[in-house]
């Protein structure tokens, strides 16, 4: 959460006037004062709330990058594992066992029976 | 005009003047209302950048009433006011980005979970047909044995570990569904027999045959343990249910084998070997999923990438099988098997963060 050094020091002025004020018989420029400080506190929950809110959506747009990596990295990986399941299948291909020149079922289609 | 005239002309300039000059806080919140920054709010924050101007015009009638002081104090209160509008607009745009990101984020899980879907059915595929060719080869004539080439030699021998440790686990899952024969037990004596040696090196060559007939074995055990009671209750029995039910949580990703339904843990607990409070809402749901199908024993597997980290994983196994228990699931079977089933090949590089996992395997009643 962002700091509200500023904000805080004005807050402090509008108080320590609203009393001087009230002590000089100054009610309506007193009263006027009252609402000032009033408003910086607003001003800073209104910071603090938007810098919240920021950091949760850095956070969110963190998260969403690292998943994107992680899928980055498994597409690699399902293309190496299928290039591996075509080197298999070439194999029982050369082993008699697989008509030649099927593809095999595509990764996406149903697990094969057995397959541990 | 005389000299007295220029003075009046003068004082009057000063005096009338000097009264009608601003404060400097109108003339800063003049400065602010005319910002860029207040076209945004108007749009985003409407209701705080209506209060500003409010303030402002205040403000200035305050002034023009001849209240300075107070007219300089609804000033600052005006400048305040737009600063207030001003966080509320970057607080509606950050709401903006978390919106998009949550959007984006469940988009690109749903991507995840595919390739992870395709992930685990091309490796189940690749699998299968190795499995065959190795099997296919087992069957070569003992003269082709003699020949071996030490790369086949350790092809062979990788198998046959990975074959025993395959048969080890099926039998555990029929020793779980509650089956008590002396085929069981012989199956279970013998991978033992197998494993110690494979373990102490052995250069036998019936390793390879041994350890694919003691997993047929194991597999007959499980197969003959499932169909009694799957003909007792058909409806309990199938493990379609459960799988959907998995499914349809999103947190897991659930997959049938041999063994039962699936589900792959990657890396449940921390360094200390503690659960990961990430992973403790995913136990949590498979110890009240085990509960509502409470047919199907649970075993816990711990798999590490190395023989190195082969204790880390059986550790992580029994925290998640701890864990389990705790939150109300019959306390699990727990095996470790090492690196002995790799996923990946191990050469492969970034192998090692999907050979290290820890599964959590419902034994269903059927496949």
């Amino acid at each position: 959460v962002d700091t509200t050094p500023s904000e805080q020091k004005a807050v402090d002025s509008a108080k320590r006037r609203q009393a001087e004020a009230e002590r000089a018989g100054q009610t309506g420029l007193a009263r006027r004062l009252a609402a000032l400080s009033a408003r910086w506190l607003a001003v800073i929950d209104a910071l603090e709330a938007a810098a919240k809110l920021e950091a949760e959506a850095a956070r969110l747009e963190d998260e969403r990058i690292h998943v994107q990596e992680q899928t980055d990295r498994l597409i690699s990986l399902v293309e190496q594992t299928e290039a591996r399941r075509a080197r298999a299948l070439a194999r029982l291909q050369a082993l008699g066992l697989e008509p030649t020149g099927a593809a095999g079922a595509p990764a996406n289609a149903k697990p094969a029976e057995g397959a541990r | 005009m005389n000299q007295h005239g220029s003075l009046v002309l003068a004082a009057f300039w000063l005096f009338g003047c000097g009264a009608h000059v601003p404060p400097q806080t109108l003339v800063d919140a003049d400065n602010v209302a005319r910002s860029p920054a207040v076209a945004q709010s108007n749009e985003l924050a409407p209701q705080a950048s209506a209060v500003a101007r409010g303030l402002l015009q205040e403000a200035h009638a305050l002034e023009k009433d001849g209240q300075t002081a107070e007219a300089g104090v609804v000033a600052e209160e005006a400048i305040a006011a737009f600063q207030e509008a001003f966080a509320l607009t970057r607080a509606a745009r950050a709401q903006v980005r978390i919106e998009r990101s949550q959007q984006a984020l469940a988009e690109e899980k749903v991507r995840l979970a595919e390739f992870e879907a395709a992930q685990a059915r091309a490796t189940q595929e690749a699998d299968a047909f190795e499995l065959r060719a190795r099997v296919a080869l087992d069957k070569e004539a003992i003269r082709d044995v003699e020949t071996l080439t030490p790369e086949r030699a350790r092809a062979r021998r990788q198998a046959a570990t990975q074959l025993a440790s395959e048969a080890r686990l099926l039998c555990v899952s029929a020793a779980l569904l509650g089956r008590k024969t002396e085929a069981l037990t012989r199956a279970q004596s013998d991978v033992q027999a197998l494993e110690s040696d494979l373990g102490t090196g052995s250069v036998q060559n019936d390793l390879y045959p041994r350890a694919a007939a003691l997993r047929t074995s194991c597999l007959s055990e499980l197969t003959l343990t499932r169909r009694p009671l799957a003909q007792k209750a058909p409806d309990a029995a199938g493990s379609d249910r459960l799988l959907a039910e998995l499914a349809a949580t999103s947190a897991v990703f659930a997959f049938r084998d041999d063994r039962g339904v699936v589900v792959n843990l990657r890396t449940p607990t921390n360094k200390e070997g503690r659960l990961e409070e990430a992973s403790r809402s995913v136990v949590e749901l498979l110890a009240r999923t085990s509960k509502q199908h409470s047919a199907f024993p649970l075993l816990v597997v711990g798999h590490s990438a190395t023989g190195a980290d082969a204790t880390a994983a059986e550790t992580a196994a029994r925290a998640v099988a701890q864990a389990l228990t705790e939150y109300g699931a019959t306390a699990p079977a727990v095996e470790a098997v090492g690196p002995k089933q790799p996923v990946v090949d191990p050469r492969v590089a970034g192998a090692g963060a999907h050979n290290s996992r820890v599964e959590v395997i419902f034994v269903t009643v059927a496949r």
